[in-house]
């Protein structure tokens, strides 16, 4: 990035793709370091895993495929350790978007054919963003940017990486998350797609107090108090377990498979218990 | 817990410059106009071929509207109201907020899925390129709001021009379509019994949001302050919200906090509300968990019943309508309203707009994703 905002808030700009290139020292702005990365593709021959719900386009399965590897390599399973997904925002940014989707929505207007449902769940970079949030309890905010500038001379995923690191570094100063799980990730027309995760935060993460003090709910928002039957985390769990019945009544593809029709497996809540974090 | 606890009473930041533009016309005048009339700006689409979709409407600035153009437009009205030279729009950080480009999406060699709007507006419009393009579907804008605050309030920034952009198109009519997410009765009903779905609809808007007093310094005068902002995501699901509501409720309460002020302080809540069953009834559990005994006395309208869904312009568009309201003093109605819903238990503006000065007010945004956020306005 090259506007005085960016500079200011303590990313440079990379010379190649590495990551040294935007943390030379490995320290991230403000305190935060990098707790874990992941890169796509890694070794020749990987192949994306296809994600449930997500058709046509290799943007979300990548963006899921780089938060698995970075998640993994730290929590080592799903979900997240509680008290921290709490606090864990998700960044998504890409140079490029999800350029095969708007491709494929285009086709089907122009030819007057009926645009394929599940095309309007994946449309946007949120969606993905939602199915790592539920899969992993990542419950901080979720944004998804595109790089502003285009001539700032990095390459693209650098330039989205720079752009990531900057946006996430922001949100953790300014409060509502303490660390983020960056994902710079690009798609491009010839269908080449490449990827990097990061996990930044605290050097010393602390773990929240407790789950429902880390909701930071106020006192008189006490669930019983105001919805009862909304508001209890207990009740709330079997809606979860059982997606059909989560499913809007308007977003029942017709023509989807009913496998593809699933509502992307929301993980189950990540319960306030200890999990062992390295 | 971090730093949002303690911010309060940090740097304010004053609004100083606004514009819109919506289906009810160009400039703050016409959306005045239309709140206080309250009625929806709602017709059958003419801009593309709706016959193969089950529903055909939407609200639409007349004509073939450009989006660069209209964006510049916007960006123009909010910076000569707040007293910008070219000299000093050129040195502002600009974010902006934007739908996928339909012309993008039709070349094969497109760089990316914006297209070439950004840089049209900033060269048109004697402005810095964009900082950052927000694509966070309907949560883009709001975000955008908050990131300039962050920016500015830890004096990263002096001054960021936020500006936000929709113009219904066929590939997200046809989208919006196919995920049967429109009201096929043709009006949007928020909160209300027998709602039906969104509608979507032109949007755009743009705000100066700088410190305040630099702005008085310059001679500009304060419209309103964003004293407060918050945001949460729920962890929950692709594209449906927490049905407990808990995300909403989280950033509506960062946002209370980082400006000191209690839920007995607002005074009205702009809502996401797009008229689908099930957003609207997490909508009315956030404000019951975040408000407590007072979530049924504050006054709630969604605007989206007048001016539509305008994607990832409606949290910009919904924050110059909330300014406007405040300023005149009448708060919006929530159109299309059929009867109560026991899932939405939340003191609706009806039939006429209400008469009312609020010293606070919020406008709740939330996306596909789980996103959420709240920016809490005041008085200037």
């Amino acid at each position: 990035m090259s506007s005085e905002l960016d500079r200011a808030i303590g990313t440079t700009l990379p010379d190649s793709e590495t990551l040294e290139g935007i943390w030379p020292t490995g320290i991230a702005p403000h305190g935060l370091v990098q707790l874990a990365k992941a890169q796509w593709p890694g070794t020749s021959g990987d192949e994306l895993p296809p994600v449930a719900g997500f058709v046509t386009s290799a943007f979300s399965p990548l963006a899921a495929a780089v938060a698995d590897l970075c998640l993994l390599d730290y929590f080592g399973q799903a979900p997240a350790n509680a008290a921290r997904g709490e606090r864990t925002a998700i960044v998504v940014v890409s140079s490029t978007g999800d350029l095969a989707t708007a491709a494929a929505v285009a086709a089907a207007v122009q030819a007057g054919r009926r645009v394929p449902p599940l095309l309007f769940y994946q449309s946007n970079h949120n969606a993905v963003a939602g199915y790592i949030a539920a899969r992993w309890g990542l419950f901080g905010p979720v944004v998804c940017t595109m790089p502003g500038s285009a001539t700032d001379g990095g390459t693209p995923l650098a330039t989205a990486l720079a752009e990531a690191v900057a946006s996430a570094a922001l949100l953790i100063e300014d409060g509502d998350a303490d660390a983020a799980l960056v994902i710079a990730v690009n798609a491009y027309a010839g269908g080449a797609v490449e990827g990097t995760g990061l996990l930044i935060g605290p050097a010393n993460w602390p773990l929240a107090a407790s789950v429902p003090a880390a909701l930071g709910l106020p006192e008189q928002a006490q669930p019983e108090q105001a919805q009862p039957e909304q508001a209890q985390p207990e009740q709330a769990q079997p809606e979860q377990a059982q997606p059909e019945q989560a499913q809007p009544e308007q977003a029942q593809p017709e023509q989807a498979q009913p496998e593809q029709a699933q509502p992307w497996q929301s993980s189950p809540l990540p319960s306030p218990r200890p999990t062992p974090v390295h | 817990m971090s730093s949002n606890a303690a911010r309060g009473g940090a740097a304010q930041l004053a609004v100083t410059g606004m514009g819109v533009s919506t289906a009810f016309g160009r400039g703050a005048g016409p959306m005045l106009d239309a709140i206080s009339r309250g009625q929806s700006a709602f017709g059958q689409s003419t801009r593309f071929d709706t016959r193969r979709c089950r529903v055909g409407v939407a609200a639409e600035l007349p004509g073939d509207p450009k989006l660069g153009l209209e964006l510049g437009g916007v960006i123009d009205q909010a910076c000569e109201q707040a007293g910008l030279a070219p000299a000093d729009r050129a040195e502002t950080d600009l974010f902006m907020a934007l739908h996928t480009d339909s012309g993008a999406a039709r070349d094969p060699g497109a760089a990316n899925v914006i297209g070439d709007v950004p840089a049209e507006v900033s060269v048109a419009g004697g402005l810095r390129h964009p900082a950052r393009i927000y694509t966070t579907a309907c949560v883009a804008a709001s975000t955008a709001i908050a990131d300039a605050a962050a920016a500015i309030s830890s004096g990263r920034a002096a001054r960021v021009i936020i500006a936000a952009g929709y113009l219904v198109d066929a590939d997200s009519f046809w989208l919006f379509d196919a995920g049967r997410t429109l009201a096929a009765d043709g009006q949007v009903r928020p909160f209300s019994a027998g709602r039906q779905g969104l509608l979507l609809g032109d949007g755009l808007a743009a705000v100066v949001l700088e410190h305040e007093q630099a702005a008085r310094d310059r001679g500009a005068t304060p419209l309103v302050r964003l004293a407060g902002w918050g945001r949460a995501g729920d962890a929950y699901h692709v594209c449906q919200p927490r049905p407990d509501g808990t995300g909403l409720a989280r950033a509506v309460t960062s946002a209370l906090r980082r400006a000191g002020v209690t839920a007995a302080q607002v005074g009205y809540i702009n809502a996401n509300a797009t008229g689908t069953l099930y957003a609207d009834a997490s909508e009315a559990a956030a404000i019951g968990l975040a408000f407590g005994p007072l979530a049924t006395s504050v006054p709630v309208s969604s605007t989206k019943s007048l001016h539509g869904h305008a994607l990832e312009a409606s949290a910009l568009v919904e924050f110059v309508v909330t300014a406007l309201s405040m300023r005149a003093g009448l708060l919006p109605v929530n159109a299309g309203f059929l009867g109560p819903d026991p899932a939405c238990r939340v003191d609706l503006v009806l039939e006429e707009p209400r008469p009312c000065h609020p010293n606070y007010a919020l406008t709740l945004n939330a996306a596909f994703g789980g996103a959420n956020t709240a920016l809490l306005l005041e008085a200037a």
